[in-house]
């Protein structure tokens, strides 16, 4: 239950960002889909939608604040079946958009098990590192995580989700980093994952691999695969100093901009609201990322610590790839941009991850009798 | 607290992460302030799209202002294969109605571009199935196609324009930079699948209508002339056939027909007919080149009038015999000219020697294009001075060894008549632009005084002869003293004359006191008869005859009854009888009545034709019952629009303050409320246009 003095301890300034951050996607999501222009049904659905799944986050964000987090990682094995059944599901079940099948159609809402994964997935493994204490002297105590991992991974990458399942990639590295893995240990790993990328090329579907080739190179196909990163950097490079005006980018508002409410919205922020607009989202994430930092450096224990550092990699992982990618610098893996991009189990998935840091910020003090 | 070395990691770890988010920050700033005006360039560039305007291509119109060539809006297919969502369904579709590959469909409906054709140009009922079928991304846009409403007539000088407009024939080629005018351009901004935005961005450069072209041509000596091409055709059934009518006195070519022939208007069913004989075709001209020796021996003063040619029926000249029709015995020069005397020519040209020869050969303009401006002409061929030898000499001097073309021709006998002074033809008389502004009139274009006024008068006396009691006697108009030569040249095949392959040819000016009119007839291989006076001269003779009095040149000789006067023949269709008979009396013209009725629905000869006072004029009358006598203010009759653009047909309306709603593109088939229907004023008249069938 939550006590009065851990309210005291609860982190306001990552609270208040987070609300930030979500308020002018709202207004943004509102630009990428044509509330302005549209003359169909319901010009502001994906905003009203967005917001419903905004209010449904904040309430999953309460309740798993009144959870303790070690009450909460006693159930770590529970947890980590529940994780690997869902994505089972999601596999028999899935319903095909674009080429990957990550869906499962619950009625009014289309649940995206890989998405819950992540936080599922933070638990787990913090709960098995603190239970191990960071044991990792020997290569072969790396093992054991390495499959903790790649069991849900795998799972993931067959929907095919690749940039989920390099999330979760991301989350390990970030936790067994700061558990202490020794340096020569995580080197050979990046080594090992070098030299087998050969062989997993070849379980890459076609648009994947064309997606790494075009991010070597957009142009060679502008008007296919290319097409979408030439936009976009076409799109943020006009934005100039002060954007052009919310509501108001071309590249958005006569849709040479692909997926500009979802994957590439923050081509919109950075075309209607120019540099200016764009570095101020991104200082909202850095503070973000810094209170999260913030949270895992004072955290009670090691437990919370990791949990900590597992929501900030993954937040900071997704907003590095999906940034970037819309600037040129990243490929194009169809990450959302977290908390900002349209698009309902993602924002569940990481507001659950916000609550988690909450959780660890506000019991961070040894309760005193 | 957590261990000091955990509290490291996770400051290494946030340094990275920050890191990571500074290379965003900084890659931001590149992008948005160093790049950004180049992006801003770009983004605008790619939704910037521009929208040709086709101007419309000139007309050209004959010497009284008779349409030859315009324009006329016909519907091409387009796609917008973003649009298209259900491909391989359109494409199956669009097939069956265009008779089209449905792969190669696919393949253009499936292709990167915002813009696709489908097919040019298509007939309208088609276009109108494509229209009811409205399918996503496909699209029906107005272009205009070149029409020749009066087909093959005069298709040699007119020629013909291409799927784009482009002039590929004639005139259409030669003229074609002002007969196209410039295309306008209008620059907007369109969404990323091409549509254009309303209030975006905008540019607008107006388009500029070609030039309209007036020709030398008249169409009505242009169709005197193709009906003798078609009686020629079938009478001898030649290889070829080429007439020429023009002025003397301007240069101006007043027809121009070859046969075969082609309809201009879908020219790509015979391709072998395009080439435009009458400045191409090298032929010898046989006795009709006696005209240029005749004319050099009287100017260079080498035979007078005076002197006597004695014809035995041969000459040797080089030790080889030239043989004559028949023995003449002793002629004058005008006997020898009348007779066509080989014998006495080649005595002639030895008098003058090759050197006068050829010179006056070249100041007639034979060896070289006389620049009419028509695509295609050739030069005839001279022998290289170095090789006339006495009896190269002899040959030439009765029109053998040397090849002309009927341009040539007729712009030589045409200097004879003009005095000696010879004149490059002409084919265009009036250049206007689209405003209306004259651009260039016509100046006659003399090349030189190739013979005196004296030698030219004396020689056409001669001519005249011909026609009256020498060879040329077929060619004989009554009333009319015409001059003129026969010419039947046997055709060299293989290096040796064929005895069954003839050029029969006449050449002529008239009327002899004051030549208005010359025409050259040339026939290439007749079969049946052969000789010019037999084959050519008729057709000559019926040109002349038809000509003569529709250009309004009096008789020489005045017939029987009084001078006569020609008139035009005024519009009276939709008059009332009592005042059409009325206008026509004030005209000087009688007419005869045709149906019984109250009201002029159609007359014969058509409003504008010229012909002689006194003619009659053919009325038609309206026989419906319901016709008031008298119509009541704020009512007129529904005019007959068959057959009229819809720029016609909209100025005819508006003349009478009736509303047009036209359908379709072309020229009109089909009217709602029917022709003469008695209508309210501001009455809504449909109108249904299609474009003119090829055949």
């Amino acid at each position: 239950m939550i006590e009065r003095r851990m309210l005291k301890n609860l982190d306001l300034l990552l609270l208040l960002t987070v609300a930030l951050i979500m308020a002018i996607s709202l207004v943004v999501i509102a630009s990428a889909t044509h509330a302005n222009i549209n003359e169909g049904a319901d010009p502001y659905y994906y905003v009203k939608r967005q917001g419903l799944v905004i209010c449904a986050g904040l309430i999953a964000l309460v309740v798993i604040l009144a959870l303790d987090y070690h009450t909460v990682a006693q159930y770590a094995n529970y947890i980590y079946v529940a994780n690997l059944g869902l994505l089972l599901a999601v596999l028999a079940l899935a319903k095909d958009v674009k080429g990957a099948g990550r869906w499962i159609d619950v009625g009014f809402f289309r649940l995206q098990p890989s998405e819950f994964a992540k936080i599922l997935l933070i638990i787990t493994l913090a709960n098995y590192l603190a239970n191990t204490a960071g044991e990792m002297d020997k290569i072969t105590d790396l093992f054991p995580l390495l499959l903790h991992v790649a069991i849900p991974m795998l799972l993931i990458m067959l929907q095919p989700d690749l940039g989920t399942a390099l999330v979760l990639l991301a989350i390990l590295m970030g936790m067994m980093f700061v558990a202490g893995i020794k340096i020569q240990h995580l080197f050979s790993l990046v080594l090992a994952g070098v030299a087998a990328f050969p062989f997993f090329w070849h379980f890459l579907k076609d648009y994947q691999k064309n997606r790494l080739l075009v991010f070597l190179d957009p142009s060679i196909d502008p008007t296919g695969s290319g097409y979408h990163v030439i936009q976009s950097i076409i799109a943020i490079g006009s934005g100039r100093l002060t954007g052009q005006g919310l509501f108001a980018g071309p590249q958005n508002q006569l849709n040479f901009l692909p997926e500009q409410h979802t994957d590439f919205i923050f081509s919109v922020v950075g075309e209607e609201m120019g540099f200016v607009g764009a570095s101020l989202l991104l200082l909202l994430y850095f503070i973000a990322i810094y209170r999260g930092i913030h949270i895992a450096l004072h955290a009670r224990d090691l437990l919370g610590t990791l949990l900590a550092v597992g929501v900030v990699s993954m937040l900071t992982f997704q907003v590095l790839v999906n940034v970037g990618m819309t600037i040129g610098i990243m490929p194009v893996t169809g990450l959302p941009l977290p908390l900002f991009s349209y698009g309902g189990s993602s924002l569940l998935s990481t507001l659950l991850g916000i609550g988690l840091l909450l959780n660890v910020g506000m019991r961070r003090q040894k309760i005193l009798f | 607290m957590t261990p000091l070395v955990i509290r490291r990691r996770i400051v290494v770890l946030f340094f990275f992460f920050a890191l990571g988010v500074f290379a965003l920050g900084g890659r931001l700033f590149f992008l948005q302030i160093l790049q950004g005006e180049l992006y801003q360039q770009q983004a605008l560039e790619q939704r910037l799209r521009e929208i040709y305007i086709q101007p419309s291509r000139g007309t050209i119109y004959d010497r009284e202002g008779r349409k030859l060539a315009f324009d006329i809006s016909v519907d091409s297919v387009v796609a917008n294969p973003v649009q298209v969502t259900e491909k391989e369904l359109t494409a199956q579709l669009l097939g069956e109605i265009l008779n089209l590959e449905q792969e190669e469909l696919i393949a253009k409906l499936s292709s990167n571009s915002s813009f696709e054709w489908i097919q040019r140009k298509i007939d309208s009922d088609v276009a109108q199935r494509i229209r009811e079928l409205d399918l996503d991304g496909i699209y029906l846009v107005e272009e205009t196609k070149r029409y020749y409403p009066e087909g093959a007539v005069a298709a040699h000088v007119i020629g013909f324009a291409g799927i784009d407009n482009q002039g590929l024939e004639g005139i259409e080629v030669t003229y074609d930079n002002l007969l196209r005018g410039s295309l306008g351009r209008v620059l907007g901004e369109a969404t990323a699948i091409g549509t254009d935005i309303p209030d975006g961005f905008k540019k607008y450069i107006p388009s500029r209508d070609g030039h309209n072209l007036i020709l030398t041509i008249d169409k009505v000596s242009q169709y005197i002339v193709e009906r003798q091409l078609d009686q020629i055709m079938l009478e001898y059934q030649p290889k070829s056939a080429v007439i020429i009518v023009t002025n003397p006195r301007t240069g101006e070519v007043l027809a121009m027909g070859v046969r075969p022939t082609y309809d201009p208007n879908t020219p790509l069913a015979t391709p072998d007919n395009w080439r435009n004989l009458a400045i191409w075709y090298n032929y010898e001209p046989g006795s009709t080149f006696k005209i240029v020796t005749a004319a050099a021996a009287l100017e260079e003063g080498v035979v007078s009038a005076s002197d006597s040619f004695f014809c035995s029926g041969a000459i040797t000249v080089a030790g080889s015999s030239i043989g004559c029709v028949s023995a003449h015995g002793s002629q004058s020069l005008a006997e020898v000219v009348k007779n066509s005397c080989n014998v006495g020519f080649v005595t002639i040209g030895q008098r003058l020697g090759k050197d006068a020869f050829y010179r006056y050969i070249e100041g007639f303009g034979f060896g070289k294009p006389t620049g009419i401006s028509l695509t295609g002409e050739e030069g005839g061929i001279l022998l290289p001075r170095s090789r006339v030898g006495p009896v190269e000499l002899a040959n030439n001097a009765f029109g053998h060894g040397i090849a002309v073309t009927p341009i040539q021709m007729i712009s030589m006998v045409g200097a004879i008549a003009n005095d000696g002074v010879l004149l490059q033809p002409q084919i265009v008389r009036e250049i206007y632009d689209h405003e209306g502004n004259l651009v260039q009139g016509y100046t006659p274009k003399p090349v030189g005084q190739v013979v005196s006024r004296q030698t030219a008068r004396e020689l056409a006396g001669y001519l005249q002869q011909v026609v009256a009691d020498g060879t040329g006697r077929g060619a004989a108009v009554e009333g009319y003293n015409l001059a003129g030569k026969t010419g039947t040249a046997q055709k060299i095949i293989n290096g040796h004359y064929a005895s069954d392959k003839h050029v029969a040819s006449f050449v002529g000016f008239g009327p002899v006191e004051d030549p208005q009119l010359a025409v050259l007839v040339v026939v290439d291989e007749p079969k049946g008869a052969y000789y010019g006076g037999l084959v050519a001269a008729p057709a000559f003779q019926a040109v002349m005859a038809e000509s003569l009095p529709y250009l309004g040149i009096p008789p020489t000789e005045k017939p029987k009854e009084e001078e006569q006067v020609y008139v035009t023949v005024p519009n009276v269709v939709n008059l009332p009888l009592g005042e059409a008979e009325a206008i026509l009396g004030e005209t000087g013209l009688s007419h005869r009545r045709e149906g019984e009725g109250t009201l002029v629905v159609d007359q014969i000869p058509r409003a504008g034709a010229k012909i002689a006072g006194g003619s009659e004029v053919i009325l038609y009358l309206w026989d419906g019952e319901e016709l008031p006598l008298e119509q009541e203010d704020g009512e007129v009759l529904v005019p007959n629009l068959q057959g009229k653009t819809i720029r016609e047909v909209a100025e005819t309306l508006s003349d009478l303050g009736l509303l047009l709603k036209p359908e379709g593109t072309g020229l009109a088939v089909a009217q709602d409320p029917e022709p003469l229907t008695l209508v309210p004023l501001g009455t809504m008249v449909e109108v249904r246009f299609a474009p003119p069938s090829a055949d």
